[in-house]
This record gives C-alpha cells, structure tokens and sequence, in this order.
C-alpha cells in the first residue's frame, strides 16, 4: 500500500469516529439544552397555574378547562402535597398517524379544597426535527471534510513527499560498481534532506568498499597467478636437466599440475566474483547459431577421438543478448562438461531452438542430488582436472541475465536444458 | 638476435633467461619501468617480453614508446590478467601477443620463434631440422627433399617442437598449444598419443628418423642427435 493511500485511510477512519462521537455529543447537549428550557417554562407556568388557584379557588377549574395544554385530573391525594415530576409521552391527534412528542409536567393543586392532578404539556417536537438537523448537517459536513480533507490531503502529501518519491526513484536502480547515482533533489524539509545525506554517505562508503573490495580480490587473485609462474617454469626448468630420476621427474609432474590447477581454481573464481559483481556490462546481440557450431567444430575432435555420436540440430539466426565473453564461457562449460562426463562411444545431442538450448549426453547416473549440481566446489568425477565449478559458472551466469538451467537425466542421458 | 625482457619478478626472469638462453639469444632483463625505459631508448631489440603492471609505471607505455622508435621490434605481453578487455588492450597497444602468467617456457619460446620469423621479413622461411624442412609461406614439408603430408594439427604439433628441439615438452603445455582452452573437455591428455604416433609414423615412412621420445608419465622431446 502506497504511503498517501495509507495516511488518507487513516485520516478517514479518524475522521469518522470523531465525526460520529462528535455528531452524539453535539446532539445531546442540545438536546438537553432544550429540554432544560422547555422545563423551565412548565415549572414557571406551574407556579403560575398555582398562584392563580391559590386566588380564584374553584372557579379557576372552569379557567383551566380552556387551555390545550392543560389536562385535569382529579386526584384523591391529600393535600399539602406540593411535588412534581417531569415525564415524556407521545399524543395521538386525530388524522395523524405519527404521534407527537411532549414534554409534561405532573403536579397536585388545590382548587377549592379539591386536590387536583395537573398535567401541562408542552410539545418537544422541535427537539426532534432538531435531531434530524444536526445529523444532516453532520453528515454534510462530515462528507464535505472528508472529500475536501482527502483532495488537499493528497495534494499536498504529494507535494510535500514529491522529493522523497524522486530519491526513492533514483536510488532504486542503485547498484555497487553500476551506473553513479545522480544527485539527489534538494528538499526543504529537514528531514527528507536528512535522509539525502544518510544516503549520500551510504552510497558512497558503499561505492568505495566495493571498489576496493574489487580491487583487493582481483589483484590479490592477480598476485597468486605469479608465484604460480615461478612454480611451473621452475618445475619445467627441472623436467629439462639431464639424467632425471624417474621418481623425481614424477614428483615434480605432481608440483606442475597442482600448480595448474590452482591456477585454474584462481582463474574461475576470479570469474564468479567478476559475474556475481557484474562487471560484465556490455552486452551484444550475439549469433548463438554461430557460436555453438564455431565451439562445436573446435571440439570435434575430442569427440571423435571418444568415439561420440554427435547428433545436432542448431536453428540458423537464434540470436541472444548478452556479454560475448560469458555467452563462450557458458557454452564452453556446457558443450566441455558434455565431452568429458560423456562415456566411450555415447551420445551427444544438441538441439537449438530460438529461446531454447538444449545438450544431452550419455553418462552415468549422478551419485550427488541433482539439486546439487550446480553448487560450488560439487564434484561428480574424481578426476584431478576437475576443479568443480563450471556448472557454478553456468548458473550464476543465467541468474545474471535471468535465464532458466535446469537438469534432468532419462534414459542414461544427462539433460541440459538452458532456456533465454 | 637480441630480446629485451621486462618482468619484475626475479625468479621468474632467472627461470625464462636460463630457457631462453639456450636458444642463443642475447637478452637483456630489467624489472622497473624507468631501466626498461632507459634500455629501450638506447637499444633497438627483435623481441621484447614484457609484463604490464610494473614498478614505475606501466608496461603498456613501454610498448607505445617501442613502437615510437623502432617498428619492427616483435612485441609479447605476459600478464597475470587473462580477461579478454585487457587482452585487446594490450594487442592494440601494438603487442602481438599477449601471455598470460602462468604459462609454459615452450609456449614463451615457440611464440618468440613465431614472432621473430614473422619480423624478419628478409630472411628466409624456413625451418630447416636435420632431414625435415618445412617452409613456412606455403606450410609444406619435405623429408630428403620428399613431400609430407600432415594434417594441420599435425603440421602445429612439428613446428612446436621445432622452437623447442631437444626440450622436454610436458603433454599438458603441447594440449594447450594445439587446443586452447578447448582442453578442458578432455578427461586427460593420452589423445595427444595419437598425433605424436601418426606424426612420426608419417616422418619414419619417408626415411626420416625417429625424432620423438616418449618421455613415460611427463611428455615428449623431439630429439635431432
């Protein structure tokens, strides 16, 4: 949920509940207002209707008889009894089918020595379409703040926030050693200038650690390399001397091929870093078709030589977009991996369909889970020349472009199946 | 012939010297950038060997001021960087070949060889060992004078042993020479078995001798004693 979409459904709910106690609280203070006014005015006109009676005694009755608002009832109460209460009640006027509101005053006069039961009635009617008025108008109210509050809310939320979008926007696309961050828009509110400079600082410790981070490993990688150099010429320098023991020429073969091999790991390594790190920028709409057969034709004769069946079936013009180095290293790993887990005398089939490559081989079953396949240093041949991490290569470089790399085996078949 | 070689690391310099040396260059060696500067302005070499990260500065500035002062010098690069930006870099600076560490002597001497031949415009093409003779212009052999005919790894695989006679040559350093990276998808190296076999079967059936031993486990030398 969007940050104003959030803040105005806030807004809303609150406004409602205030709206709503509000709409409550303003109604029965009114409410009891009036009714307050109105008691008063029956009390007043009790102690009128009382002072007269005290006057006029009996004949006052007949006076009373008159009024609309006076009801007589004549009451066994002893005199003296000088209380009243107020009450509420609804009178039913003839053609009417809504009854109507009173309020009504009960008290005992004394005509003559007659005790009376007096009720005067005043109509509370007002009070009611007094309640209706008050929830109309709330509710307009309500409606207008509402409608008019969430408008200006979110103008100005989005005027005011519009800085902290444009960041977002720019340091979305933010990656270490990527494209520099362009500058970051000015703000005048303290806190989203704040903000720029925490990310400002942040991105650039990020953008020097990663550099030197970079550096470090490439040369560090760089710098094993030559002392590499020094073990293989010193060893080939040996294996050149004359009169050689058999067992040392052999112990020094061993120097040599570690030597190599740690070079290779170095080498392929270096590579993962430089993938994961993507430092394999440019990109170029690259010939797959081409491609594959030009490797395909280097390693004809390896597959001669183990006596594989190779069956291809490469479609002209598939094309894919991505680093040329990485598009070799991706089908040498691929097409390599084929060749050496092949058997002698097995099967190699390539198919090339736009969007979809795929390279099946003769091989025995894997004794690793197949989901491990693609983890690093995971060794399915025990052979030295192995270094474990082609299929490493192959998978970081399909998540750097998002290609889809899953294995399958039937039928004594490795399946490799590379989809763009 | 007269090699300049510019590498900072002494052991490695004593190691390519003490192969090369033998093939009866004269060569000099320097490790910083300022003794590889000053030695360049003062001398014209054939061949120089140069590494690109350097005490003093850079060996690619080197190669700009060979070029500058004497075009026909054959220029190699051996560098511990191996991606392909730095090695187009380096070729385009206007080396004409780029190495990179580690590497085999056999290769550095073959690719010297190669350059050298390529530089020297003037003289003849051709490799002449013992009874074999192969001219390079038009890649034909003759053994007493009689045509052979090799295949084009073959035909590789002689003149590798040709720039190192008498050397032991490990089966890994000739894999790599005639196939590149393409290698890795062999389980081992016994396929090159099959081209020595045929390329001294083909040389014997001419009358030639038998130049290659079998080195048991470690490699080949092609022999002209």
């Amino acid at each position: 949920m969007k940050l104003l979409t959030k803040t105005n459904l806030f807004y809303t709910f609150f406004a409602l509940i205030i709206f709503i106690i509000g709409g409550f609280a303003f109604f029965f203070i009114i409410q009891n207002e009036i009714y307050e006014e109105i008691d008063e005015a029956l009390v007043s006109r009790k102690d009128v209707i009382l002072k007269q009676a005290a006057i006029k005694g009996e004949g006052y009755f007949n006076e009373l008889t008159k009024w609309d608002d006076i009801r007589i009832i004549k009451a066994n109460q002893k005199a003296g009894e000088t209380g009243f209460e107020f009450s509420d009640t609804l009178i039913f006027r003839p053609g009417e089918r809504e009854g109507e509101q009173f309020r009504r005053l009960t008290f005992n006069a004394d005509l003559g020595g007659t005790i009376y039961k007096i009720d005067i009635l005043r109509s509370a009617t007002d009070s009611d379409s007094l309640i209706d008025g008050i929830a109309l108008s709330a509710s307009i109210i309500f409606l207008l703040l509402l409608g008019g509050g969430t408008i200006l809310n979110y103008f100005i939320s989005k005027r005011i926030w519009k800085p902290f979008y444009r960041v977002l926007n720019i340091i979305k696309d933010y990656r270490p050693g990527g494209k520099p961050v362009e500058e970051l828009p000015y703000s005048s509110i303290s806190e989203f200038s704040k903000l720029n400079q925490v990310i400002d600082r942040l991105v650039t410790k990020v953008e020097s650690d990663f550099i030197n981070l970079k550096q470090f490993t490439e040369n560090a990688s760089h710098e094993i390399q030559t002392p590499l150099a020094i073990i293989k010429a010193k060893s080939e320098l040996l294996l050149q001397m004359e009169e050689l023991d058999k067992e040392v020429v052999k112990e020094i073969v061993g120097i040599n091929e570690a030597a190599t091999r740690l070079s290779k790991l170095n080498q392929a390594l270096l590579l993962l870093m430089k993938i994961d790190n993507r430092q394999y920028q440019e990109s170029d709409v690259i010939d797959l078709s081409v491609l594959l057969e030009k490797k395909l034709q280097r390693l004809n004769e390896l597959v001669e030589m183990k006596n594989i069946k190779l069956q291809k079936n490469i479609n002209k013009n598939v094309f894919i977009c991505m680093n040329i180095s990485l598009a070799e290293i991706l089908l040498s790993n691929l097409l390599n991996n084929s060749i050496k887990h092949n058997v002698f005398g097995g099967d190699l089939i390539v198919n090339l369909v736009p969007n979809e490559l795929t390279i099946k081989n003769t091989g025995e079953m894997l004794n690793i889970e197949p989901e491990k396949l693609f983890d690093r240093f995971v060794k399915e041949s025990t052979s030295n020349e192995s270094i474990g991490l082609g299929l490493s290569l192959v998978k970081q470089i399909c998540e750097t472009y998002n290609f889809g790399i899953s294995y399958n085996y039937e039928d004594s078949m490795h399946e490799l199946k590379f989809i763009f | 012939m007269k090699l300049l070689l510019v590498e900072d690391e002494k052991e490695l310099t004593s190691s390519i010297n003490k192969y090369l040396i033998k093939e009866g260059y004269l060569i000099d060696s320097v490790s910083t950038y300022n003794d590889a500067r000053e030695r360049i302005l003062l001398f014209d070499y054939d061949c120089a060997i140069i590494d690109i990260t350097l005490p003093g500065g850079s060996g690619l500035d080197l190669i700009k001021l060979i070029k500058e002062k004497y075009l026909s010098t054959g220029i190699i690069i051996i560098s511990a960087k191996n991606s392909l930006k730095d090695k187009i870099t380096g070729l385009e600076t206007g080396s004409d070949d780029y190495l990179t560490k580690p590497f085999f002597l056999s290769e550095l001497n073959a690719r010297i060889k190669s350059i050298l031949r390529r530089r020297n415009f003037a003289g003849n093409k051709e490799i002449i060992v013992g009874e074999i003779k192969i001219t390079l212009n038009d890649s034909q052999i003759h053994v007493y004078d009689k045509p052979l005919n090799l295949t084009k790894k073959e035909y590789e695989l002689l003149l590798y042993f040709a720039a190192n006679l008498n050397r032991v040559i490990t089966k890994e350093s000739i894999a790599e020479h005639l196939w590149g990276d393409s290698v890795d998808a062999a389980d081992s190296f016994d396929f090159i078995y099959t081209h020595i076999k045929n390329l001294r079967k083909k040389i014997m059936d001419l009358g030639g001798k038998d130049h290659i031993r079998t080195l048991y486990g470690l490699g080949y030398k092609f022999t002209t004693k």
